[in-house]
């Protein structure tokens, strides 16, 4: 069976061959290394050079329209999802660099990112340093993101391309920014904060952001994309950023618009949120999202819990996750094999789960540990589930 | 304790999060010869009942925010106004995001209802080296050390930071403790600190009793 079939088998809450697997992100050079891949500078090299070239947006933009030089910088993590077994190789419609600044970039969504050296084993993280608008105005100055710009759907298409000469074993799923994430971080969570005691300009705001996404989902649903993610940050640890009024007013109106119109085109949603959304999980459901990763499990609330809310919303929603980032750094083996082996046992009969971090592959997550995952999917994860103990 | 209705509206503003009218109201009360005491208490029993609001789930990360920068814009009026000694005269903090890790809103969250609270703070900023916290402790004499976490890869920065008090002889004279989103009290005790707080309201709770032992 190839990846495509799997995943969106398993989102149709129907069995596949075996339990699909997905990452949000893999950002360890160790792993990487140890199956085979080098993991090149990639973006890191690309910008310290650029930084210092004249006409430098201008290059960078002519190589992000180039489907052949697109593909060639994915394939390195298609590859690794490949020998891995994971079942998602992502491609990216939006969070593209805008301005080029020391050791990164403000990307399209005036977050100010930058790339650094994980000191351990050099793996290169992308990490979020604050907002660029100050204020409404300046949020108004700024160009809005365009769902045309070509390059969105050559990068999708250029992951297309690397899922065809991989005859299908990693399916192309496009990720594009979604709604609260982006807006805050663009900002930064004081601005985004005070930005929220002023009505219009939220609205406008969100819409903004609302209206972009909503289109971005349009084309790349009618490009064949049958999978989307939708990339953004509901919750953290102890909550929710701002409250579920707020999200009903401003979120959940267009993601319920997003869903509508990916289905419309014969494609799913899976929506990445990190945190706890216990207060908003039922909107999150009535919007019509069809998969849900990661379902994070350090929050610090108890009954965030993958297996109470499977029981209650296993039938309408696919849960993509949930292995503790913290056990994978630093649990016991044993701990982290009975944990996986609980989640396939409970959650993938029937289908309806996708094996995932409860967040992300981070450079603290061991090679033994990341083993013991994929040992227990290899041999309690093949359709009809069989788990007796 | 509210002494008057406009003292009343400031601790009100405070609550209800208008950070849009409280600098001009401050200042007013202070034109009509208040004693900038009394506002800084009626700024902190505000930020207590938002700290409330916050634990009962009725406010939330972004109000919380938002009520520290409507106190932030509030001192920055009242500050001048304040002899030296009444600001921060509970004592002295630091506080640093350990190195590796670049987050913020956290540990800001905490300096703000920190700063409510009553205390010095001494901000090492983000992506902190053991030497700096050092070399603080050193010039400044703090006795708590409150470190934030966000990244499980730099859990461990965390312990670093224990050893390298030990080696300078200086644990027993600080007490330390952890926040963050990978970080429990099991992990902050095998991490050899003090103490953990679930967030920055149950931070400043703990830091009381800390400072008090």
């Amino acid at each position: 069976m190839d990846a495509p079939t799997r995943v969106l088998m398993a989102i149709n809450h129907e069995e596949p061959d075996r339990v699909p697997a997905f990452e949000s992100a893999f950002t360890n050079n160790t792993i990487m290394r140890h199956y085979g891949i080098k993991p090149s500078a990639g973006l890191f090299a690309g910008l310290k050079i650029l930084r210092f070239i004249p006409f430098r947006h201008s290059i960078m933009r002519s190589a992000l329209k180039n489907r052949k030089l697109v593909a060639k910088g994915l394939k390195e993590i298609f590859e690794f999802s490949r020998r891995v077994k994971l079942d998602i190789g992502i491609s990216v419609a939006s969070l593209f660099p805008r301005k080029i600044i020391k050791n990164g970039f403000i990307d399209e969504y005036g977050r100010i990112m930058k790339l650094e050296k994980y000191s351990g084993d050099g793996t290169i993280i992308l990490g979020y340093y604050g907002g660029f608008f100050k204020d409404f105005d300046d949020y108004e100055s700024w160009e809005q993101l365009d769902p045309n710009d070509e390059i969105r759907i050559i990068n999708f298409l250029a992951g297309q391309d690397l899922e065809n000469e991989m005859k299908h074993e990693v399916f192309n799923v496009p990720a594009v920014g979604a709604l609260m994430e982006c807006t805050w971080e663009g900002f930064g969570l004081e601005n985004f904060s005070r930005l929220l005691a002023h009505r219009k300009q939220i609205k406008k705001v969100f819409d903004d952001r609302g209206e972009f996404t909503l289109e971005m989902v349009k084309i790349l649903a009618e490009n064949g994309a049958r999978l989307i993610i939708l990339w953004d940050d509901y919750g953290f640890k102890n909550g929710l950023f701002m409250s579920p009024k707020n999200y009903r007013q401003y979120v959940f109106p267009w993601i319920k618009r997003i869903c509508e119109a990916a289905h419309k085109n014969d494609s799913k949603i899976l929506l990445h949120s990190d945190g706890d959304l216990m207060q908003i999980f039922e909107d999150i459901v009535s919007s019509g999202v069809d998969a849900l990763n990661p379902i994070e499990p350090t929050t610090a609330n108890p009954d965030y819990n993958i297996f109470k809310l499977h029981e209650k919303y296993g039938d309408k929603l696919t849960f993509v996750g949930n292995i503790s980032p913290v056990m994978l750094s630093q649990g016991k083996i044993s701990e982290i094999e009975e944990y996986s082996k609980k989640l396939i046992k409970v959650l993938a009969p029937g289908g309806g789960y996708i094996f995932s971090s409860g967040h992300s592959i981070n450079p603290a997550v061991t090679i033994d540990r990341w083993e013991a995952v994929m040992r227990i999917r290899e041999k309690y994860g093949n359709y009809p589930i069989k788990i007796d103990e | 304790m509210v002494f008057n209705l406009t003292l009343n509206k400031i601790k009100e503003l405070i609550i209800d999060l208008n950070v849009d009218e409280i600098k001009e109201t401050v200042q007013a009360e202070l034109d009509a010869g208040t004693d900038p005491k009394q506002i800084l208490q009626v700024l902190t029993e505000g930020m207590d009942e938002v700290g409330r609001l916050y634990e009962r789930k009725e406010y939330f990360l972004t109000d919380l925010i938002l009520a520290g920068e409507t106190m932030k814009d509030a001192m920055t009026v009242l500050n001048p106004y304040l002899k030296a000694d009444e600001q921060g005269n509970k004592g002295k903090i630091i506080c640093a995001t350990v190195k590796g890790d670049n987050h913020d809103i956290g540990k800001n969250i905490l300096i703000t209802m920190l700063i409510s609270a009553g205390y010095e703070i001494i901000d090492l900023g983000t992506n902190c080296p053991a030497n700096k916290i050092i070399k603080a402790i050193k010039k400044t004499k703090a006795k708590v050390i409150a470190l934030s976490c966000l990244l499980t890869m730099t859990i461990e920065e965390i312990k670093n930071i224990v050893d390298a008090l030990k080696s300078a002889g200086l644990r027993d004279k600080v007490k330390i403790i952890v926040g963050g989103a990978p970080l429990n009290m099991e992990i902050a005790k095998k991490m050899g600190t003090d103490d953990y707080a679930n967030d920055a309201i149950d931070g400043v709770r703990h830091i009381n009793i800390l400072m008090e032992g």
